[in-house]
């Protein structure tokens, strides 16, 4: 009895932590019935949304609205995407376990988390130097170790890890940039809101063939631009 | 008060406070246009204007306080007003508000309640001054508002010398200085004219030193902040012109050649970005001089006709960066004229980036005009085998594609007509813009192609058209002869090779369609053949989610497609993002609600007061007929101005030249109509109901005839026309001019504490109804808002016949 008492002391702190991170576990769950409901149908997808935790990509203020199915801000003018834009985008790529992958536009680094789940290799780059140091400090501290980051400008790819079989774009563009074209291997696909940098795009995904770039039409998505810190003069 | 009230310098401090007033405001939406976006400025500013409204609203509930308004008490407000200038400029600048975040930062909406309040302090100010001074000598309100409106006619035309200066805030500047020179006025003495030397001597060090603490903050998402992005990004040139900031960046995001095909992953030549007041990026594109290295221009959908026909004549309406003459060299043309507002933009470039530009706007014979596009093909005789159009997102829509309520002459009927007059007989008229499904701006281009040939007589518009569409762009070239075989099976080359897709040429098959980049179903050329056949075109425009139905001169919209009837359906269209809503004509809706609301409120409030404090008030039917009367000269005076602005547009062939010949000319003899009233025995004056039906009778010929009359005049030289013009202004502002000073004496002779009530009235209605003159335009066009200033004088003139104060 007393043996039982000691066990179940000693346990409860570890019970506790436990419980505390993944509090959000049926929230997650309810939030992956929605999606399954809305269209999304790569059952790796599902189950990858499921498992990463959402809530440790956005302020610790907002966590209680991580598993609601819309976008909420990350600091720096910038917004972590809706869960369902965020499947949608990924399950489009049609991504295989052995694909690299570059990501434009980090973030709070929730996409490159998902698709480090999903791939051999993901790549992301993000212009905020704040973003970008805060996402890989996370990426180390979740055991991330297939994602590489870097802060700079994504309109470049990243040459020397070219090329690669997927590229997301997350962030609003009004073109696609040529250099990223050139850095996807042919039969790769690039994916991109593609369209105004002001509240509405349409999610376009680009397929290099040995002929030329196809290009499918997937739907209206709103993204946020780039931003500035401040105007130079 | 004091005698010296009544001396030249007492009616020079009302023209100079109000001539601060108009430059206040119209620098506001000029340096908010250029921060946010014009409709942010449109929300913003009329709001500010409320604060005359307030004010009068305050002093008829504390009537004592215009008892109490001696000449140094205006002074103070003119010089408080100076002051609030300065500091609503400043404070504003500071709040962090951005339309952008509106959709997922809620507070945004506390910050957009300080905008208010804070650009509402100068206007209050000013409106107290002017109640006040109303109220204690109404007697004389018909010299006092000849003083007014002349202040105000001469800021509304001294603004667009003084926008331009001092980084963009010369206005604010002259702004606060002329209250200052009025408070100087109202009670000249030492120490007051050491007071104003002091603000004067302090905004001329403001205004040479620029402290960066008052430069223009931006918002971080428009084109330009985003262009500097890269740390080795940077702003080359900045120039304001009266009508807009121009900006030159050097950057590696700048990227502009729209639809280029994807076939080569081709780098672009550098490119030096134009961005005007912080959006629209154009380019100027590094050349250096030979026409045949500029192959990137080949993988263009611009170079489409080039392929269809030998084009030996080109006209380019708004060249901007010179994208356009770019590809007419490489493919030879021979004669490249341009036309455009935005000129300057050559001009900068040939003083400062010549090299850069390869002396493409001073070497290659090219002649380009500072005039509106439609004024251009008015006046020239030539016909030519190429008209582009700008990329229709340039100017008429931002970014969702729904910017509303700004005019735009250049696609309209009309314009389409006019512009394939003057194609040679196998020439063709280029039309572009960016792709956004939903389809709207696609649609309403086709739709506006189909109108214009049928009213050109084609009999098979159809057969006169091609579109096809990029990865990101729609084109559609409208020829003034049928097309023919050879050009279709040209066009298929040029599709194919480039990875353009087919819309729709005459006998297009379905095994064409939707091939390189795919929507789900071939939507664009579905909608467009809808369009195209006369037996479902008018369910098509009747059923669609948005209103694609062609835009003509008289409602010339081209970026208004939002319907009221499918609100829940666009809703859902655009994916249930309500973001988009904030531009098109629900913001306007917007505003005139608020305006409204705020109107009710500081109208009714001092009602409310007077009765619960047993103020003596005119019998209720009375009250009734005062708001009516002044609320409807005041709703009926603005509708004619902003009718008026859009009437002479295309007749004085720049929007500048329009704004500023119907503001001052109607202003100043508005002016003179007051100041004549003036010399009216008050029981002769008091005619004014037959006075309103005599303006009523002018203003219903004008309505009939002023088009036809403008139309017979446009061939006659700029001068010529302005003089036209503004005496035709002129006649109507004269009449004008009568209604609200007349009816200030006749209210001050019984019931003087009433009349900055009647001011609040009278200056809400102003607010409302600028707001309201664009609602009525977007969904009936212009006759209609002038058919109901016509009301609103009849309605004027009715209750004037009610009015029983004695």
């Amino acid at each position: 009895m007393f043996r039982l008492a000691f066990i179940t002391f000693a346990l409860a702190p570890l019970l506790l932590v436990l419980h505390r991170q993944d509090e959000y576990a049926a929230e997650r769950a309810a939030l992956v019935r929605e999606l399954s409901k809305s269209g999304i149908t790569d059952a790796r997808v599902l189950t990858t949304m499921k498992s990463v935790k959402r809530h440790l990509f956005v302020p610790k203020d907002l966590r209680s609205w991580a598993y609601d199915n819309m976008p909420l801000p990350i600091g720096e003018g910038q917004t972590i995407s809706q869960p369902e834009v965020v499947a949608f985008m990924t399950q489009e790529l049609h991504l295989k376990d052995t694909d690299k992958v570059l990501e434009i536009g980090t973030g709070s680094g929730y996409q490159a988390a998902i698709l480090a789940e999903l791939v051999d290799s993901v790549f992301t780059i993000e212009i905020k130097s704040k973003l970008a140091a805060n996402s890989a400090n996370l990426f180390r501290e979740l055991g991330y170790k297939k994602i590489q980051t870097k802060c700079a400008d994504g309109y470049y790819g990243w040459p020397e890890h070219a090329p690669f079989d997927a590229i997301m774009i997350t962030c609003a563009v009004n073109h696609v940039p040529p250099p990223l074209l050139q850095q996807l291997k042919i039969g790769g696909r690039l994916i991109l809101p593609l369209g105004s940098t002001r509240f509405y795009q349409t999610l376009t995904r680009l397929t290099k063939t040995e002929k030329r770039i196809e290009a499918d039409y997937l739907g209206t998505v709103a993204f946020v631009p780039m931003s500035g810190a401040a105007n130079k003069s | 008060m004091a005698q010296t009230e009544y001396t030249p310098n007492f009616y020079g401090g009302i023209f100079f406070l109000t001539s601060g007033a108009l430059l206040f405001e119209i620098a506001l939406i000029r340096l908010f246009s250029v921060a946010q976006w014009y409709h942010f400025a449109f929300l913003v500013v009329s709001i500010a204007m409320l604060g005359l409204g307030a004010a009068g609203s305050f002093l008829a509930v504390f009537p004592d306080w215009c008892k109490r308004a001696s000449s140094q008490r205006l002074a103070n407000l003119a010089w408080l007003f100076a002051a609030a200038v300065v500091a609503a400029y400043a404070i504003s600048n500071r709040i962090p508000f951005d339309q952008q975040r509106v959709s997922w930062e809620a507070y945004q909406f506390l910050y957009l309640l300080g905008y208010y309040c804070v650009l509402a302090i100068p206007m209050f100010l000013v409106g107290l001054l002017l109640s006040s001074v109303y109220a204690r000598h109404s007697q004389i309100v018909g010299k006092l508002y000849f003083f007014d409106l002349c202040g105000a006619a001469v800021g509304s035309v001294t603004v667009l010398a003084v926008c331009s200066l001092a980084h963009g805030l010369g206005g604010i500047w002259t702004a606060a200085a002329c209250g200052l020179i009025s408070s100087f006025l109202f009670a000249p003495g030492l120490k007051r004219g050491i007071a104003s030397l002091a603000g004067i001597g302090f905004i001329g060090i403001l205004w040479l030193l620029a402290p960066s603490f008052f430069s223009l903050r931006m918002s971080e998402y428009k084109a330009l902040p985003q262009l500097l992005l890269p740390p080795e990004a940077k702003i080359v040139h900045t120039e304001w012109t009266p009508t807009a900031r121009i900006d030159f960046v050097q950057s590696a995001l700048v990227h502009f050649a729209p639809g280029l095909s994807l076939r080569r992953y081709i780098e672009l030549p550098s490119q030096l970005g134009v961005v005007i007041d912080g959006g629209n990026l154009n380019a100027i594109t590094h050349f250096n001089g030979d026409v045949k290295s500029l192959t990137f221009v080949e993988d263009l959908p611009a170079a489409l006709p080039f392929h269809l026909s030998k084009i030996s004549s080109q006209l380019v309406f708004e060249p901007l960066g010179g994208l356009d003459f770019l590809i007419a060299l490489h493919y030879g043309v021979a004669k490249i004229e341009g036309a455009g507002i935005y000129e300057r933009i050559a001009g900068i470039t040939r003083e400062d980036f010549d090299q850069f530009s390869g002396g493409l706007f001073r070497d290659f014979g090219i002649k380009i005009e500072a005039i509106s596009p439609r004024a251009y093909v008015k006046k020239t005789s030539q016909a030519y085998d190429l008209i582009c159009l700008p990329i229709s997102d340039s100017f008429g829509a931002a970014g969702t594609g729904i910017y509303g309520p700004a005019e735009d002459y250049l696609y309209t009927v009309e314009s389409f007509t006019e512009c394939l007059r003057h194609l040679s007989a196998d020439g063709w008229l280029y039309i572009s813009c960016y792709l956004l499904p939903p389809l709207r701006q696609e649609l309403r281009i086709i739709s506006l192609a189909v109108s214009a040939l049928a009213a050109r007589g084609s009999k098979d518009p159809p057969a006169h058209l091609i579109a096809i569409r990029t990865l990101e762009t729609f084109l559609l070239l409208i020829k003034s002869s049928p097309v023919n075989n050879p050009e279709i099976d040209s066009l298929r080359t040029f599709c194919e090779a480039r990875g353009f897709d087919l819309v729709y040429y005459p006998g297009i098959v379905a095994s064409e369609l939707n091939r390189f980049n795919r929507f789900p179903r071939p939507i664009v050329h579905e909608a467009m053949m809808a369009i195209l056949q006369d037996s479902t075109r008018k369910k098509f425009y009747q059923n669609y989610l948005f209103d694609v139905r062609p835009a003509y001169d008289d409602r010339p919209f081209f970026g208004h497609f939002f319907r009221f009837d499918k609100l829940n359906e666009e809703y859902e269209s655009l994916g249930r993002r309500w973001a988009a809503f904030l531009e098109g004509g629900y913001l306007v809706t917007a505003a005139f609600l608020q305006a409204c609301g705020v109107s009710i409120v500081f109208i009714v409030l001092p009602l409310l007061w007077r009765r619960r404090q047993h103020f003596h008030l005119p019998p209720k039917k009375s009250r009734v007929a005062l708001l009516a009367y002044f609320f409807s000269i005041g709703m009926a005076y603005m509708l004619i101005e902003i009718v008026l602005i859009q009437r002479f547009i295309l007749f004085l062939d720049h929007p500048l030249y329009a704004a500023s010949a119907v503001i001052g000319s109607l202003l100043v003899s508005s002016a003179c109509g007051s100041y004549v009233s003036t010399k009216l025995e008050l029981k002769a004056a008091w005619k004014i109901g037959r006075h309103l039906l005599c303006l009523v009778l002018v203003l219903a010929l004008y309505a009939l005839f002023l088009p036809r009359m403008l139309a017979a005049g446009i061939g006659h030289p700029l001068i010529t026309r302005a003089v036209i013009a503004i005496a035709l202004n002129s006649v109507l502002g004269f009449l004008m001019g009568f209604p609200f000073p007349v009816g200030i004496r006749k209210l001050g002779q019984s019931f003087a504490s009433l009349v900055p009530w009647a001011y609040c009235a009278n200056s809400s209605a102003a607010v409302i109804s600028s707001a309201f003159a664009v609602l009525i335009a977007l969904e009936f066009g212009f006759t209609w808002v002038m058919m109901i200033a016509i009301g609103f004088y009849l309605v004027a003139a009715a209750s004037s016949w009610r009015w029983r104060l004695s």
